[in-house]
């Protein structure tokens, strides 16, 4: 019985060993610190080169001045070509002149005229990311202006483009701001203007704040 | 209180072998973990000096905005480096360096400055360590 006895003490001390490594092993956690650090590098450096990489090498951007779905009837040309703004440029100006007006929480239908910028530049910076990105991570770019709440009303700008197919786990998270083209003052002038508004006693930040979501396996 | 000779040996030798991996799995554990933390120190490292090769060693005043010149690289003192700038359809624009054997490899996106206004995306990717 001695024997035996002792046979299952080492048996649970063997047990206890292997517990132990197994803890240590996943604690220390070599390969998910070495993403992590990784996912924070390619983020930071996918921030910058959407902020330096002009549109020009996506073969540029092009969209028809029009709204609620019709081109704008003129006599010169009403298609616009952007190739040397960079891509984050893109977005400030698809925010600048694509607001939103949300009245009691429902969206207001107004008079955009580069609407189809909105759409286009939408497929475009997918196209653009996705070569960028190069399949090494999934992501989701994130868009948006600070709301300016006007009593009822409220303009804001947001939109998101994401790849995420086949990634299941978000492995990093990276914020940067980039300037609307215009200052604070003429931005809420035009804020007045669409909401046909006198002076307006609000303070605007005109920038656009970009979230990157980094997703890994 | 009498001698069981059989059995007591027996469970002497298993326990001398349980301890024996034990001990055998223990050491392994440790060994794959010294190799796993040094790894991980290499990748750390080559992540630092491609950060560093985007921010400031390559970059002309901008942060990820490359201008191509081995100049900046040379007066960087790092031995052992590899350094490579591909476009997004892999063509090799610049290289700096000698190329290694077996040695970890890290890849970033960077811009490089084509012209005044004008910027490529491409990927800067950098080695570290052993060179052949």
């Amino acid at each position: 019985m001695k024997g035996i006895g002792s046979i299952t003490d080492m048996l649970v001390f063997a047990l206890i060993v292997s517990v132990a490594m197994t803890l240590v092993l996943s604690a220390t956690g070599g390969p998910t610190l070495g993403n992590a650090r990784y996912a924070a590098s390619f983020s930071s450096s996918f921030l910058l080169t959407i902020q330096n990489s002009t549109a020009d090498q996506f073969g540029g951007l092009e969209y028809n001045l029009g709204a609620f779905g019709f081109d704008l009837p003129s006599i010169g040309s009403t298609t616009k070509t952007l190739r040397y703004k960079t891509l984050a440029e893109l977005l400030a100006e698809d925010a600048l002149l694509n607001m939103k007006i949300e009245v009691a929480g429902n969206d207001v239908q107004s008079l955009r005229l580069n609407e189809d910028l909105d759409e286009k530049l939408g497929r475009f910076l997918k196209s653009a990311l996705d070569e960028i990105v190069g399949g090494r991570f999934g992501y989701r770019l994130h868009a948006c202006t600070e709301p300016i709440d006007v009593g009822t009303a409220r303009l804001h700008f947001e939109t998101t483009v994401e790849n995420l197919a086949g990634w299941s786990r978000q492995a990093w998270t990276e914020s940067s701001v980039v300037p609307l083209p215009v200052s604070g003052g003429e931005l809420l002038s035009r804020v007045e203007n669409a909401l046909g508004l006198g002076p307006l006693p609000v303070d605007v930040d005109p920038i656009l704040e970009m979230t990157l979501e980094i997703w890994s396996t | 209180m009498g001698f069981a000779i059989g059995e007591d040996l027996i469970s002497a030798f298993i326990v001398a072998l349980l301890i024996s991996f034990s001990v055998i799995f223990l050491i392994q554990t440790q060994h794959a973990q010294v190799e796993r933390l040094q790894t991980l120190k290499d990748f750390d490292s080559s992540v630092e000096i491609a950060e560093r090769l985007r921010d400031q060693v390559l970059a002309n005043g901008t942060p990820g905005l490359l201008e191509l010149s081995s100049g900046g690289i040379d007066n960087f003192g790092k031995t052992g480096l590899y350094v490579e700038v591909r476009s997004l359809r892999g063509d090799v624009l610049f290289s700096c360096g000698q190329k290694p054997d077996h040695a970890l490899g890290v890849s970033l996106p960077v811009a490089i400055s084509r012209w005044a206004g004008s910027a490529e995306p491409c990927e800067l990717v950098v080695w570290t360590g052993g060179v052949e």
